[in-house]
């Protein structure tokens, strides 16, 4: 079995730039995180989060814009809506409650994203998820 | 980055100022087709307020194809009139190669100066571009006065830092006698310092003093090793002094076999002979030579050239030397030419001082008994140094140390005029010389047997200045004086003994009895043999004098030997500026002058014991720091030795260009406007730097002067070719170790070489550089890929400047071919995919180097798996009609709906309140009185506030509605090309305005690749769901072939976002940069692949 793997959907906006900042900062954190962009975390599809836990991640993390500052201004209120929804079928799946989380990241915070991944991660360690 | 100048024709504009303004007006001219030099006095343009959307706004700038950026470069003349302005622009060097620079930072970490105020280094990153710049005023006073050529503020910076190493190696750099000049240079730099005007000049030469003691004691040692060749051909110097030293020095660097012939039997030559050891230590010459033998060099001591010697100078051409230097000195004392001068007691200072210095030395014991045979009386010899320069000061000082008691110096002027160094004379009357100012000796006075008695002298007083620039002294009558004496020191300076020649040379002889050389090369008459150093000028040479001529009688040396003409050795001739700026206020505080110390007068006078100790460490720190950083740049060269991709060019000059501007648009500082001479009005528009309102407007009137013909054409992806079997290329980037520092770049490739369909893997150094480019075209044509990733910083391959972006991120695009009318357009020949494993890996995981080179891997693999899908959003641009409907009462409607017609726009205008505006068939379309009105975009011109918000209703839900922008001047809507005109400002200015970004606006969405979302018409099953899930509107249902409803997603609406698509049962829409299907599969390979 391959490492456990987290995978963190950003969006292109905010998420993305707080992502970049982190690494731009050089702030480490575990390389089990292997970030997925998209436009906007709308764009994602609760089958996309259903794939990636059958494939075998060990967590899927999303991170959009800071509430009211979505780049589209309502894609991150069809995330939620998504977000609920891929919930209710992860939970019904078996798949622990942490293992699934949406969160947003303001631009250039890199400690940030570090700090949100860390918490996400945390979450992970030590109690037996479905994976 | 930088479109070529020469592309720009005729009827530019002409922005100056990188404000808010200036911006505005720039992208506002280049998006409509013309072409604009934008003007920036400073090395950057900053981020105001460090906003993610101002950084994005200067990068849309530096890429923009119709925009020339100049920073750092400000108009010196500006002629003509509107249409036709003539302009000299005066650009300040950057001394960065902004296609080389990847801004990684270590240039500033090395960099010892930090800036008086700013608190930033001498090199450094404050802007767009996003590379680095270098604070340069000029030379520093120090280094530009220096005969050696040394980085003098360079090595001072370094000590101040306490990077001793760093600030020995600069010294060796230029000269090869660190520990020399340490000790005896007459430091023009500190006369030059710019620290006097404080308090007392930095003491470089007890610094340059230290670093070389602080070498012998710690550092590593000289490189001996610099040779790169051994070249066949030799060259005799004859010599052994500094010049001739540093001749050989050089050459030997350059890989020749040089032989040093020397009469003398010690090496060192003046300053052996002529300086005494209680300044210059003999074992600081011997170590010093030493480093030069190291190179190879030989040197034969006494050893005479020319007929009556050794060797003639026939005999060395003949013995296959290529090239002679005579570096013979001045060794023969001039003479007073008074009566009684050949009495015996009467004795020239440097043979006195050879004399002395050689009884120390040489076995030999001549050198003694004519010391003793000088000093007659012993330590009684009553003694008189005539002269005041330092010979006198040396030889006084001699005499006290073997013993004479009673030791006078007499001048002819005062102090002011004597040409010793001042320390010297402080020391000569502190060691308890007498010095006899404005006294001029007569004659020699002597017994029956010519021996010296005495001296009869006049007193002097200064009439007029001389030649030289001092005052001449003048006797007075009557005033004649005699002295007893028993010896009398003549030190009134040298000339070189050329008699060592012979007859027959072939060596023209000056008449001043200088050898003369041809200026710049030092060829003597006869091919093949140099001179330098006192040999070849009446100028009195010291030690770093001769140092500095020696390495350009080198450089002469080489060329011939090389066949290269001589003239073509002079460096750059352009005259650098010194540096001179305002001091601020902290540095005007005086600083005490860190004093040497020297040891007790008792050991002083009873021995040759060097009188300085020298700075301890902590000393030279303190002293260092006295430095003011003239440059402020110090030119050391460390960021030039840390830098990975050689984009430091320190040896940059001032250029001036010549462009024409049809218009000329001020937005800079108001101060800087009247200088510049231009009268506002006619082509020539001043503006306040933060109204970006007045910006659009002011381009509105500009545009009759200029050329809008250069409409940009931005190009989409390339659309991959399906039908071909995949090839594909894998490159990686190391970023100059920033990546393959942690990621092993040469396992990830292996990783990804046996992967399907992968026929090329590569890594690269840099692959943001232009020629990096070149390389990956002729690497995708050479292995026919179809496919490529590049694992590098890069993240994107779209037409797009997003929050994220850098600089050297869209230099890289650029320079692959992906934004349009661009030159090096030379690898978009294939589908690129971009992977980030610096930001995303290297900088994140340096702990984890293994797991890191999994993830790299399989982020390209990913890449791979999504490069496999086709992504229906083909990424062309939307075509639009120039066509707008101007709405409501305010003022401002009339002046938008005018200056839209001098866009070539159709413009309505419609006065009354519609009752509905709606999208229909991808256009703006208003209705009514029963009538409907179409165009592509809209202006709103609402009278009052009640008019607006009836206006804003029409439009619907409040989604719909065209609301102003968060960020901007009210002008631009949240609805795509609809422009508002607020009726609170003039209407002349927000109604041109308006008129000009709606202008623009139609010209990016017809260039730029449409970011919309598709629907497939077969799988489409007109659910609605589209519709309902798009809050901005853009899905609606409409009749499609064979009348079959179905989704359509209007293009101009479309953010692009793609929420649509994830909520689509029947995936019938494509939207985002990557599709369901792309991300499905790149999931699979990340959570498949194993560590």
């Amino acid at each position: 079995m391959a490492d456990p793997k987290i995978i963190v959907f950003t969006c292109n906006w905010n998420a993305y730039n707080g992502l970049e900042t982190a690494g731009a900062k050089h702030l480490g954190y575990s390389p089990a995180v292997i970030p997925l962009k998209v436009m906007c975390l709308g764009q994602i599809s609760p089958g996309i989060i259903l794939k990636a836990f059958e494939n075998g991640a060990k967590g899927v993390l999303l991170l959009g814009c800071p509430p009211q500052a979505c780049h589209f201004e309502f894609g991150n209120r069809r995330a939620e809506e998504v977000y609920a929804e891929a919930k209710s079928l992860t939970m019904l799946l078996g798949y622990r409650e942490d293992q699934f989380r949406l969160d947003w990241l303001a631009a250039g915070d890199g400690q940030g994203f570090v700090d949100k991944v860390e918490y996400f991660m945390a979450g992970l360690s030590g109690r037996k998820g479905r994976s | 980055m930088i479109a070529p100048v020469e592309t720009f024709g005729k009827k530019g504009a002409l922005i100056l100022g990188g404000s808010p303004a200036g911006l505005q007006a720039a992208l506002d001219l280049a998006d409509i087709g013309a072409q604009v030099h934008l003007v920036e006095p400073s090395p950057f343009i900053r981020k105001v307020d460090g906003s993610h959307q101002f950084n994005t706004r200067l990068l849309e700038i530096a890429r923009h194809p119709n925009i020339r950026v100049w920073t750092n470069a400000w108009p010196s003349r500006v002629e003509g009139k509107a249409g036709h302005f003539q302009v000299e622009m005066r650009q300040h060097p950057r001394f960065i190669d902004p296609a080389k620079c990847t801004a990684c930072g270590a240039c500033i970490a090395a960099c010892p100066v930090t800036l008086p105020g700013t608190g930033h280094k001498a090199i450094f990153l404050d802007g767009q571009p996003g590379v680095m710049a270098i604070e340069k005023l000029g030379k520093p006073p120090c280094a530009n006065t220096c005969p050696g050529g040394i980085h003098v503020q360079g090595y001072i910076a370094m000590v101040a830092q306490g990077r001793f190493q760093e600030a020995i190696d600069i010294v060796r750099e230029a000269i090869p006698f660190p520990g020399i000049c340490g000790r005896v240079c007459t430091h023009p730099c500190e006369i030059n310092c710019r620290r006097a005007e404080v308090d007392q000049p930095v003491a470089i030469r007890l610094l340059k003093r230290f670093v070389s003691d602080w070498e012998l004691a710690n550092g590593t040692p000289p490189k001996s090793a610099r040779l790169v060749e051994h070249l066949p051909q030799k060259v005799a110097v004859v010599g052994a002094g500094p010049g001739g030293m540093a001749v050989a020095d050089r050459l030997a660097r350059l890989g020749y076999g040089v032989t040093v012939f020397e009469k003398l039997p010690v090496i060192g030559g003046m300053m052996a002979v002529g300086i005494p050891e209680y300044r210059l230590p003999r074992q600081v010459i011997t170590r010093e030579y030493q480093h030069i033998l190291d190179l190879g060099v030989k040197i034969h001591l006494n050893t005479s050239i020319g007929p009556d010697g050794k060797y003639s100078l026939d005999d060395l051409f003949a013995m296959g030397y290529g090239a002679i230097c005579l570096a013979v000195g001045a060794h023969r004392s001039l003479s007073l030419a008074i009566q009684g001068e050949e009495f015996q007691g009467v004795v020239h200072g440097t043979e006195l001082l050879k004399a002395i210095n050689l009884s120390q030395r040489v076995q030999d014991s001549s050198y003694r008994s004519q010391v003793e045979a000088f000093l007659r009386r012993g330590s009684k010899t009553r003694v008189a140094v005539l002269g005041g320069g330092n010979t006198a000061m040396d030889v006084s000082r001699a005499l006290l140390r073997v013993g004479v008691k009673d030791v006078r110096i007499l001048y002819r002027r005062t102090r002011n005029e004597m040409p010793a160094m001042p320390e010297e004379i402080e020391d000569v009357l502190l060691e308890g010389v007498k010095i006899d100012f404005l006294v001029s000796p007569v004659r020699v006075l002597g017994n029956d047997k010519r021996g010296v008695t005495g001296l009869e002298c006049i007193r002097m007083k200064l009439g007029e200045p001389d030649a030289s620039g001092r005052r001449r002294p003048v006797p007075i009558a009557g005033s004649e004086f005699a002295i007893n004496l028993d010896l009398v020191v003549l030190a009134i300076g040298q000339a070189p003994d050329l008699s060592f020649l012979g007859s027959d040379h072939g060596i023209a002889i000056r008449r001043d009895e200088r050898i003369n050389v041809a200026d710049p090369s030092f060829m003597t008459s006869r091919p093949g043999v140099f001179a330098v150093g006192d040999a070849v000028t009446s100028d009195k040479m010291v030690v770093i004098e001769a140092i500095g001529m020696g390495k350009q009688a080198a450089a002469s040396i080489d060329a011939y030997l090389r066949s290269h003409p001589l003239e073509a050795v002079v460096v750059d001739a352009r005259e650098v500026p010194i540096a001179r700026r305002e001091l601020t206020e902290a540095e005007k505080i005086p600083i005490q002058r860190a004093s040497v110390p020297v040891i007790s007068m008792e050991e002083r006078l009873s021995s040759f014991c060097e009188v300085e100790l020298g700075y301890t460490a902590e000393q030279a720190v303190a002293e260092a720091q006295r430095c003011l950083a003239c440059g402020p740049c110090s030119e050391c060269q460390a960021c030039v030795q840390v830098c990975k991709t050689g984009a430091v060019i320190h040896n940059q000059y001032v250029h001036f260009n010549e462009l024409e501007a049809g218009a000329i648009i001020f937005a800079a500082a108001p101060e800087q406007f009247s200088p510049l001479g231009l009268t506002e009005g006619n082509g020539c528009y001043r503006l306040s730097p933060d109204d970006t309102l007045s910006a659009s407007a002011a381009v509105a009137r500009a545009i009759k002067y200029v050329d809008t013909s250069h409409i940009p054409a931005f190009l989409s992806p390339q659309t991959l070719r399906v039908d071909e079997a995949p090839r594909i290329g894998i490159f990686v980037c190391q970023c100059g170790g920033e990546i393959g520092a942690v990621v092993d770049t040469d396992e990830v490739c292996k990783r990804c070489a046996s992967l399907p369909d992968v026929v090329h893997t590569q890594t690269l150094a840099f692959s943001c550089l232009p020629e990096v480019a070149g390389i990956m075209r002729v690497v995708i044509q050479t292995h026919n890929l179809n496919r490529v990733v590049l694992a590098a910083c890069a993240c994107c391959t779209e037409d797009l400047v997003c929050d994220s972006c850098t600089y050297q991120r869209l230099r890289c695009k650029q320079n692959l071919g992906l934004f349009g009318n661009t030159t090096a357009g030379v690898a978009r020949t294939a589908p690129l995919e971009f992977v980030n494993i610096r930001e995303q890996c290297a900088w994140v995981h340096p702990a984890n180097p293994k797991l890191a080179t999994n993830k790299a891997a399989l982020m390209i693999e990913a890449a791979l798996a999504k490069l496999r899908i086709q992504n229906a959003r083909l990424g062309i641009s939307t075509q639009v009609d120039p066509t707008a409907l101007v709405l409501g009462k305010g003022e401002a409607a009339s002046v938008c709906k005018q200056v839209l017609g001098k866009y070539d726009i159709n413009a309505q205008r419609l006065q009354g309140l519609p009752r509905e505006v709606r999208r229909v068939d991808g256009q703006y379309t208003v209705f009514r009185n029963g009538k409907t009105f179409q165009a592509s975009a809209m202006v709103l011109s609402p009278c009052d506030d009640h008019e607006a918000a009836l206006l804003l209703e029409a439009f619907g839900r409040p989604e719909l509605q065209p609301r102003p922008q968060s960020a901007g001047d009210g002008s631009e809507t949240r609805r795509p090309g609809v422009f508002f005109c607020d009726p609170a400002l003039d209407p002349q200015i927000c109604g041109a305005a308006a008129a000009t970004r709606l202008a623009d606006w139609l010209v990016r969405v017809t260039s730029h690749p449409s970011k919309t979302a598709i629907v497939d018409p077969t799988r489409c099953r007109a659910c609605s769901t589209c519709v309902k899930v798009c809050e901005v509107g853009a899905p609606g249902l409409i009749v499609g072939d064979q009348r079959r409803i179905r989704s359509w997603i209007d293009p101009i609406i479309c953010t692009g976002c793609g929420t649509c698509a994830a909520r689509c049962p029947s995936g019938a829409i494509s939207a985002g940069t990557v599709s369901n299907e792309q991300l499905e599969a790149m999931l699979g390979v990340i959570l498949a692949g194993g560590g």
